[in-house]
């Protein structure tokens, strides 16, 4: 491990940990900017993991959110199972979910593999407005006299903090852990070529598939907690192509594609944006927009890139490097 | 023993690309296949290692009849190949792409995977870039990297298409001398290619194609002087 990557893997385990205890100093206000971050942070580098080291480019992803906000709803408030055990629960429910989702998508390619998910997450949305127990697209609320019993404002909010600080630790752990096994390797030979990762042994399908319902379990992980946050479940913003993808791929696009520090670059950005725009929601989509688009003619790998050219090291190695000239 | 074997193999695209071609190959061979331009040669080792579905006939490997295996699968028995145009998984080193070949191309102890994949460097003159990134190398390491990764699943057959195409005649030179070291520690070769010369060098047998069919089957200088041979080569390339 170089100098500059060791640095860094010091240093990104030193903010998370003071991140952690963030409830017992930070403000209030804070905080739940700081959620909203790391909830989209955690979206960023599964959708990451996907497209950028798989080549899976999804637009879907917000199906796996809608259906997780519903999941946990079900759960929650109309059985009287605890909201945040039913974050995992939910996670499991995406994970099943995306099998049958993968055997339609995974059949198209490129553009259309995009289109399809994004017409699959659609086609949820709209059962979901069949549905009259899910409230039928009115919106639904999480009440204290079901859902949230037994837990006081405080509590919950930090509970919020914590399982956000948890899922965002988890999916860096989960995004080092796959690219250095084996799994890492093939899903990397399978975007770069996937006839030629076919040809030399490498099983496209299942690789895929693995790497498919990893994100989807930790995208309904994260869907299920923003909707816990919010406290209500509406139709349209629970399945939003707009903020629960949109938003990301500007975020991955601007920090770095295909980086695994990519992510938090962008996230980094997209966080000074809000900041400077608040209020202004659609004055924060265009900014950021643009400064994707931007980012993708003048450098494709993003902020990362950039770094890249000018000082060549990884904050979380995951390059199999062969030490050679010692023989 | 016969280790590979192509049976009546029948192809169509637009029009028909392979008809009733069969040919086999018995272990420790190196067999050179040669034709003209759309003689069906690329779509023949297309279908040994399972790219293309033939429309009539069937592939055998150690008396297995592999026709409906998929290509994955029948690299790990044994089959890989090194296609003309060398595509490499370009966001990975070089090491990572032969890795990829050791590791789930191959069969046997996961522990060896990077022992495999070093040896593959060693062989094809690579490991000096092992960790340079596969999209920044030139033409002849991109053939060497491509020749690296079907070596690093340690087939039983080696398939080599036109591997020679594009290279200067040194650096034809260099890749003769490679494969026939390849082939002398007891590998099983088919290569297909239009560089008569280089072939000659280490082919035992030669096959003549021409529109889809075998029209020429033996002893190399014997197949390069039949006169059904000579027509379609003079003919055609005017050499």
């Amino acid at each position: 491990m170089s100098r500059g990557s060791r640095i860094g893997t010091v240093g990104m385990t030193l903010i998370f940990v003071v991140l952690g205890f963030f409830p017992l100093y930070g403000s209030d206000r804070m905080q739940v900017t700081l959620v909203q971050v790391l909830t989209y942070l955690t979206l960023a580098i599964m959708w990451n993991l996907l497209a950028g080291y798989s080549g899976l480019v999804s637009v879907g992803q917000q199906g796996f959110i809608g259906i997780a906000a519903y999941s946990m709803f079900s759960m929650s408030e109309l059985n009287s199972i605890d909201p945040f055990v039913s974050v995992p629960l939910s996670a499991m429910v995406c994970a099943a979910i995306s099998i049958p989702v993968a055997l339609l998508v995974f059949r198209l390619r490129g553009g259309y593999f995009a289109i399809g998910t994004w017409v699959v997450a659609e086609v949820f949305r709209l059962l979901t407005l069949e549905i009259n127990v899910l409230g039928a697209g009115n919106v639904q609320s999480l009440t204290t006299k079901n859902a949230f019993s037994g837990y006081g404002l405080e509590v919950r909010k930090n509970l919020v903090f914590w399982s956000a600080w948890m899922l965002a630790i988890g999916a860096t752990l989960t995004t080092i852990f796959v690219l250095r096994s084996r799994l890492g390797l093939a899903l990397q030979a399978v975007r770069d070529d996937a006839d030629g990762a076919r040809g030399l042994g490498v099983d496209i399908t299942r690789v895929r598939m693995i790497i498919w319902m990893i994100v989807a379990a930790w995208t309904g992980a994260t869907g299920a907690l923003i909707h816990i946050n919010s406290a209500t479940v509406t139709n349209r913003d629970a399945f939003s192509v707009a903020s629960w993808t949109a938003l990301v791929v500007f975020i991955v696009i601007i920090g770095g594609v295909g980086s695994t520090i990519g992510p938090y670059l962008g996230v980094g950005v997209y966080w000074i944006i809000t900041e400077q725009l608040k209020q202004q929601n659609t004055w924060r989509f265009i900014v950021l927009g643009a400064l994707a688009a931007t980012m993708s003619v003048v450098s494709p790998k993003g902020i990362a890139g950039l770094i890249h050219r000018w000082k060549p090291f990884e904050i979380f190695p995951v390059t199999r490097r062969l030490e050679v000239g010692k023989e | 023993m016969t280790v590979l074997e192509v049976r009546d193999v029948s192809k169509t695209f637009v029009g028909p690309v392979l008809e009733g071609m069969s040919f086999s190959v018995e272990n420790g061979e190196a067999v050179g296949i040669v034709g003209p331009n759309g003689a069906g040669k690329t779509t023949l080792l297309n279908v040994v290692v399972g790219d293309v579905t033939p429309d009539v006939g069937s592939v055998w490997f150690k008396q297995q009849n592999i026709t409906a295996l998929p290509s994955n699968h029948r690299c790990r028995l044994g089959i890989a190949k090194a296609s003309q145009i060398p595509r490499p998984f370009d966001g990975l080193t070089v090491f990572e792409n032969v890795l990829t070949a050791a590791t789930f191309g191959r069969v046997g102890d996961r522990s060896h995977d990077e022992d495999v994949a070093v040896e593959s460097l060693v062989t094809t003159d690579l490991l000096a870039k092992a960790n340079s990134v596969a999209g920044s190398l030139t033409l002849l390491d991109r053939k060497r990297l491509e020749l690296a990764r079907a070596l690093a699943s340690q087939p039983t057959v080696l398939l080599l298409d036109e591997i020679a195409g594009g290279l200067t005649e040194a650096e034809v030179h260099v890749l003769v001398e490679k494969v026939s070291q390849i082939h002398r520690a007891g590998m099983t070769i088919v290569w297909i290619e239009h560089v008569v010369h280089a072939l000659m060098k280490v082919a035992e047998r030669l096959i003549a194609m021409s529109f889809g069919q075998k029209i020429a089957d033996g002893n190399p200088s014997h197949v390069m002087a039949d006169p059904a041979v000579r027509e379609v080569y003079l003919g055609v390339e005017g050499e």
